[in-house]
């Protein structure tokens, strides 16, 4: 135990609820199920929040049982999960076996609140308070790895959350309390808008130094950037590898002070792959990876015509053999490398898979077909989570003339929106 | 003259304008797609060419946003493109910001640092703020034409109406400015003192459910108030074309004089009107929810609703003007003759 915390309020209402989990249920995989100990909840909830009692017990319960299955049992009997009075400065934060959750009463049942910090604060038992990382030295070890969890507990618990915002209101208790409006045609990322900011700042600070050094960068190099990269070591490695890395580094870091290293080599280890190359290019370097399809050339192979002759005799002309030479390329638009896959579609359906190491500035991939192609698109898995930009990963070959249907449906709720502004605004 | 007489003959004399309400709302249309265009040729040209064409026609991507948001940071087309785009959002985005008061607290910041401090700043300005400027000029000009045909007893020609929006442009230019100094204080000094007091009255409170309160309250009353001085000054517009006043001051204090003293009349009138804008809106949400927006026909019906929305708007706006100008010259006249028939007999 490394840190102690207590509360107390009057108004505080307790709630306790016992945790269980030990019966596999039916969407769980055998070899995954892992009976986990009984735990004693106890909320402490604001008067005012009685409507999110069952959310934070829920988002409680999930956090429990997904680290538990992912990583370790939660090895203490009870936790406890404060819901913090309004302007205490103290929301969203954790101690062993006690955190602090947020929210507030208006938040509507689809935005991810009090759901995303409560599965984000109890799993802070588990980076930090059984891996007992530098959080000021190596804050990514504990917040990197715990906002990638999270994204996942998320994503496995519920279906997506979707994008809210809250008018007429104003502000308090540090946030904005209003009437909520939800964006129900938009779902709600809960890694957020984590690309466009590595976009804006991440050449700012190398990710792997002391938390008091970064240039406005502490919130990217400590959430973000490492999650985007473990998200990516994921889909590099294989889920299956991925939860036997992190299961491993659990496992034999817990109670203890692991370092960076420690966890590299780790994934090194467990994968039995040399993923130094990723760690070199993500958090020991403040580049940015983009790639991205250049160009797409499809060239009609003209049929042989005029006179010929074989042998000095008048011969027919040899068949062609394709149709088209088509021809993509690949850029590579950011200073850091990773391999790359390239998906390339012909116009007959037919599509070809391609793998490039990624080095270089640029790699041509020809093709000899009789169906030119109709569009391309590197890292199509979005392998590379961390890639700034995708927008430029995919090019279509588009008839002549054609329009975007998609520019035109939202250039047009633009215009629509232009104009009652102009409206409400004449006076 | 009751609510309900004005509101009949306001919705007879505004079927009279067709082509004046047409208008306005070509103007509207000329001047949004000023950035319309030139958002649609840039969204075109990063689209077209990717297979994020078709994905985000079925579902708006948050990364695909958050990516096109940077690297449109420097437009000036889209810069204020974000999710209040969809759904019923927009009328809730633009009536926050009215009752916050953002386009006139940037407006008067913009004047003052331009003839008082004599500084050019364009920091909070944009191309959408230069062009709900010239739209309040435009607008200016309209409601001058508008109130100028209702104001009469026979029917209008489009040139008359034309006519009458440059005849009372100046006045009502005047009182536009003045309009503008009372909403800026408004919002500047009393609104800010009351988000002010709010917070600090309720910094020790442990609940939201306090701030927000009194933020509901503050709402209410702001809303009371604003649609006050909206309609005193529509008033105020309405006495400078029917009692040929020249003076805005002297002509807003006219318009208070007739407002307040009617104060059921004249409010109950703007509320009913209102409440045909409030289920416009409802309408246009409602149908806008049930039209799937993933094929071209579909998205073309959208659009026809949604010029149909403000086409509706528009002659709602010139129902608004010619309700309430029937309501004053009925009034007013009832009163004059009430006066003059109390005056005793000499013989």
């Amino acid at each position: 135990m490394h840190d102690f915390a207590w509360v107390t309020s009057p108004d505080l209402v307790p709630t306790v609820r016992k945790f269980r989990h030990t019966e596999m249920e039916a969407n769980e995989r055998p070899d995954r199920h892992h009976p986990l100990r009984e735990v004693t909840v106890i909320l402490l909830t604001q008067p005012q929040h009685d409507n999110m009692i069952d959310r934070y017990f829920d988002a409680t319960f999930k956090a429990l049982r997904y680290y538990g299955e992912w990583y370790g049992e939660y090895p203490y009997d009870a936790i406890t999960v404060v819901d913090p009075a309004m302007r205490s400065a103290s929301g969203g934060m954790e101690y062993p076996t006690l955190f602090t959750g947020g929210t507030n009463r208006y938040s509507p049942k689809e935005a991810s609140s009090p759901e995303g910090v409560t599965v984000h604060e109890c799993g802070h038992q588990w980076w930090y308070g059984l891996i007992g990382n530098n959080e000021f030295e190596e804050a990514w070890l504990d917040e990197g790895f715990n906002t990638y969890s999270t994204d996942r507990v998320m994503k496995t618990g519920w279906g997506p959350f979707k994008a809210s915002r809250y008018f007429f209101g104003g502000s308090g208790g540090g946030a904005y309390v209003g009437i909520p409006y939800v964006f129900d045609e938009i779902d709600q990322s809960s890694l957020g808008p984590g690309n466009g900011e590595l976009r804006r700042y991440g050449k700012n600070d190398v990710m792997v130094r002391s938390g008091w050094e970064y240039y406005q960068t502490y919130g990217l190099n400590s959430y973000t950037k490492p999650a985007l990269s473990l998200v990516t070591l994921e889909r590099y490695l294989g889920e299956e590898m991925m939860y036997r890395v992190m299961r491993t580094y659990h496992h034999r870091y817990r109670f203890k002070h692991p370092t960076t290293e420690d966890f590299i080599r780790t994934v090194n280890e467990v994968s039995g792959k040399n993923m130094s190359w990723l760690f070199a290019n993500t958090w020991f370097s403040s580049e940015l990876f983009d790639y991205s399809i250049d160009r797409i050339n499809n060239r009609r192979i003209p049929t042989p015509t005029g006179i010929f002759s074989s042998n000095g005799k008048e011969s027919e002309p040899a068949p062609a053999t394709k149709t088209y030479e088509c021809e993509v390329v690949v850029k590579r638009e950011g200073e850091v490398t990773a391999p790359v896959d390239i998906l390339v579609v012909f116009k007959d359906g037919s599509l070809r898979r391609e793998g490039w190491d990624g080095q270089y500035r640029w790699k041509k991939f020809t093709y000899y077909t009789d169906s030119p192609v109709s569009y391309a698109i590197v890292d199509p898995y979005m392998k590379l989570a961390m890639d700034i930009n995708y927008n430029n990963n995919s090019k279509a070959v588009r008839e002549p003339g054609y329009r975007s249907l998609a520019a035109r449906k939202y250039a047009s709720k633009w215009m629509f929106w232009v104009q009652n502004y102009l409206e409400f605004a004449a006076f | 003259m009751n609510i309900m007489s004005s509101f009949k003959q306001g919705v007879k004399l505004a079927s009279r304008t067709k082509r004046m309400i047409l208008f306005a709302w070509f103007a509207n249309v000329l001047i949004a797609l000023v950035l319309a265009v030139p958002a649609l040729k840039q969204l075109d040209g990063y689209l077209r060419d990717t297979v994020m064409d078709e994905k985000i026609l079925q579902q708006m991507d948050p990364a695909w946003m958050d990516s096109y948001r940077v690297d449109m940071e420097k437009s000036d087309h889209t810069r204020a493109l974000d999710y209040t785009i969809f759904g019923y959002a927009p009328f809730i985005n633009h009536l926050e910001m009215q009752m916050n008061g953002t386009f006139i607290k940037t407006l008067g910041g913009f004047l003052y640092d331009l003839f008082v401090r004599w500084e050019l700043n364009a920091g909070p300005t944009s191309l959408l703020f230069f062009l709900s400027l010239l739209y309040v000029v435009v607008n200016t000009f309209l409601t001058g034409g508008f109130i100028g045909i209702y104001a009469k007893d026979y029917r209008s020609s489009f040139p008359e109406f034309l006519m009458d929006g440059a005849r009372y442009f100046g006045k009502f230019f005047r009182l536009a400015l003045l309009a503008l100094l009372v909403y800026f204080i408004f919002f500047s000094v009393v609104l800010d003192w009351v988000n002010n007091s709010i917070y600090q009255w309720t910094q020790n409170d442990a609940s939201e459910t306090v701030p927000y309160l009194y933020y509901m309250i503050r709402n209410v009353v702001v809303l009371l108030l604003l649609s006050l001085l909206f309609m005193i000054f529509d008033y105020a517009r309405i006495r400078m074309v029917v009692d040929d006043r020249t003076s805005a001051l002297a002509s807003t204090a006219a318009g208070a004089r007739f407002a307040v003293p009617h104060f059921v009349k004249t409010y109950g009138l703007y509320l009913l009107l209102t409440a045909f804008g409030v289920l416009l809106i409802a309408v246009y949400a409602i149908l806008e929810k049930w039209i799937p927006q993933e094929s071209y026909w579909p998205l073309v019906f959208l659009f026809i609703l949604q010029q149909f929305y403000m086409v509706a708007r528009f002659w709602l706006k010139a129902t608004f003007y010619a309700s309430q100008v029937t309501m004053y010259r009925t009034v007013s006249q009832q009163e004059h003759l009430k006066s003059v028939s109390v005056v005793p007999s000499t013989t």
